[in-house]
């Protein structure tokens, strides 16, 4: 196969890992010739699916001895086949990174005969980039379920991010996925590993991966699984992928999931990481998953007029960042704004990025109300619940 | 009058002696514009120096002007070097307005763009700086022969030499050229110089490094057909790009689908 057919089939192989080059923290090898990390994430293009391309994402290979149900490289599917030699990769990506096609490199891989020598593959790769091309740009390497000590060690020293996919948020529910990767041993206890070696490398996090509705698992069962790799095992960031069922696999007959679930997810993460709320303040319907047709911040005000309205030239930071239409910056800027004048009108607060029409019910501003918080669509209590800091499922 | 130079320590200056004097900020134009006011009352911002003059004004008002050496007074300058980049013709009354605010209320009130003048220094403060943000990415060079790398900049504001500042950064060992209309702009070991394109070789102006061919392979692989969303993608590459980008032609294609 010549390299454009390469290229073509593996980087297809590749495209429904999410990964992105933001939140890069500087990490400066020794030597570098080319190529540089930068803080914000840059993107170089963007597909006719609104998806950036930021990394050059691909597979080492696309054999893979595993038989994940809903995976495109599954040893069963009968598809073509063909792998890079860790050089021809490394030459590759430089040809794009040169040219500024992209920002950094995305490497992961089908396991190859076995999980160790696939490894060594990847990190040779890697070691090809570092020492003989000397870049010291962005590189994001994908562990392998079940690699060992020494490889986890190695791809943390080379990469600037090291991710491993959960796919799933529990054993019960990774079994549904695949009949060959072991939760507990190879998941929790890979990522476990990574943990432990990431204390020694500054610069270098980790992120995972949730396939998002062929498990049959909930929303709450992803964001509690979340916030447990979060709180204990220094996971910098989860994505979430909406499941594509893949003709030719055993989940082929699946209904992939909406779209904006996908979504859901991510605006609840995100409450949890900039927002400063508590997981237990997400509210989830009776069957634990976030509301498709409401923003959960939105679904959280409406649950709690007692917390509203909000006089914004006295509201903590903390209480701004709960009235929906005000994100983290424009929460910052109001506390430094009336520091200075206190606000008297809608439009100031309009002109520094605070989303009016969905603020409004929720603040007073000089003490007046514009907009009254019945008025809201939807507005209906019994369709949420408040999970429990006890533990609703116990 | 005050005359100043169009940098942001100069502006800032000429709107603290305003303060002072009463007298307007303008900026240096060519001698025989100067002689004009020859007549007028004329003071030179850079005769002066910061400190003289936020000491002078702080006495005079009693106010704190010790944010100008903060991190606002930091942000302020990089806001009012990119609206000097911008391409709109009236920079220079929008910036003196949004130093005033700052120097009479506070710098917040310009930084985040509060007032009706101020949310304009602002946004197009932003629309430089977005560029510079969009392009660093949309931007792709050729290699020549000689592993310079050249490429062909679609920009609307002044940012050239600032992009490749920090294109220099990610290539510390080449020489970059962006060919631009009114000449060729190159950057080497953070050096920049300018040439007229007449002077370049055919190589450079017209590099034979053909990756297309590559890149639309690679950037078709990645894209998720289900998840089709034209809408989400022009927001993010913006129609005026698409004949200036080689996907612009694969975007086009799958909005008229
Ligand atoms: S291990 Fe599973 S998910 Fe990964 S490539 Fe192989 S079959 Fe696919």
């Amino acid at each position: 196969m010549d390299k454009l057919a390469k290229l073509a089939l593996l980087g297809e192989s590749a495209k429904y890992d999410v990964c992105a080059s933001s939140s890069a923290t500087p990490k400066r090898f020794q030597n570098a010739e080319i190529g540089r990390t930068a803080p914000s994430g840059v993107c170089h293009s963007f597909t006719p699916d609104g998806r950036c391309v930021s990394l050059f994402k691909v597979l080492l290979s696309n054999q893979c001895e595993k038989d994940c149900l809903y995976c495109p490289n599954r040893s069963a599917r009968d598809v073509p086949r063909s792998s890079f030699t860790p050089e021809e990769l490394a030459g590759l990506f430089m040809e794009f990174y040169r040219r500024n096609y992209v920002e950094g490199l995305f490497l992961s891989s089908g396991v190859r005969h076995s999980t160790g020598r696939t490894m060594q593959e990847l990190l040779e790769t890697l070691e090809i980039l570092r020492t003989r091309h000397r870049f010291g740009g962005y590189i994001h390497l994908k562990i392998l379920p079940g690699a060992g000590e020494a490889e986890v060690e190695r791809a943390i020293a080379l990469s600037n991010r090291v991710s491993l996919n959960m796919e799933a948020p529990t054993a019960t529910h990774l079994a549904r996925l695949s009949r060959t990767k072991n939760f507990a041993a190879e998941i929790m206890g890979g990522l476990s590993r990574i943990h432990r070696h990431l204390r020694d490398q500054p610069g270098v996090s980790h992120s995972t991966q949730f396939i998002v509705g062929a498990a049959q698992e909930s929303d709450r069962d992803i964001l509690d699984s979340t916030l447990r790799l979060y709180s204990s095992y220094g996971l910098k960031r989860a994505y979430f992928s909406t499941f594509q069922p893949v003709p030719g696999t055993p989940l082929d007959s699946i209904a992939g999931s909406p779209l904006v679930r996908e979504h859901r997810l991510y605006q609840a993460d995100f409450l949890y990481r900039y927002y400063g709320f508590q997981m237990a303040e997400i509210p989830y319907n009776s069957a634990g998953n976030l509301d498709l047709d409401k923003d959960p911040k939105q679904a959280f005000a409406e649950l709690h007029p007692e917390r509203f309205p909000l006089e914004i030239n006295r509201a903590s930071l903390l209480e701004l960042l709960r009235v929906p239409g005000i994100g983290p910056r424009s929460a910052k800027k109001i506390v430094w704004l009336r520091r200075e004048n206190r606000f008297r009108s809608v439009e100031d607060l309009a002109r520094i990025g605070v989303v009016t029409k969905r603020a409004l019910p929720f603040i007073l501003v000089a003490g007046k109300k514009y907009s009254s918080m019945l008025g809201q669509a939807g507005l209906s209590r019994s369709n949420y619940s408040q999970s429990s800091l006890w533990g609703d499922d116990a | 009058m005050i005359r100043c130079d169009a940098t942001p320590a100069s502006m800032l200056k000429a709107v603290l002696l305003s303060e002072l004097t009463g007298l307007l900020p303008e900026i240096s134009q060519a001698e025989a514009e100067a002689n004009l006011f020859a007549a007028c009352d004329q003071l030179s911002a850079d005769d002066y120096s910061l400190e003289q003059l936020t000491r002078q004004l702080a006495e005079k008002t009693g106010g704190d002007y010790r944010w100008i050496d903060q991190y606002p007074g930091r942000r302020l300058a990089v806001m009012v070097l990119f609206n000097l980049r911008n391409s709109a013709r009236d920079s220079k009354r929008v910036i003196f307005a949004a130093l005033t605010e700052a120097v009479r209320n506070g710098p917040a009130s310009s930084i985040c763009g509060r007032s009706r003048a101020s949310a304009v220094f602002r946004r197009r403060s932003r629309e430089v700086g977005n560029e510079i943000h969009r392009l660093l990415g949309l931007i792709r060079f050729q290699e020549t022969a000689d592993g310079d790398l050249v490429a062909k900049p679609q920009l609307v504001h002044q940012t050239a030499d600032l992009l490749l500042r920090k294109f220099q950064l990610r290539y510390p060992n080449r020489r970059l050229l962006f060919i631009l209309p009114q000449g060729a702009l190159c950057c080497q070991q953070g050096q920049l110089s300018f040439c007229a394109l007449q002077d370049l070789p055919a190589t450079v102006l017209n590099p034979t490094d053909d990756f297309a061919n590559l890149w639309e392979t690679y950037y078709r692989s990645q894209y998720i057909e289900a998840r089709k969303n034209i809408r989400l993608a022009s927001r993010f590459i913006p129609k005026k790009y698409w004949d200036w980008l080689p996907e612009g032609k694969i975007l086009k294609q799958e909005a008229d689908k």
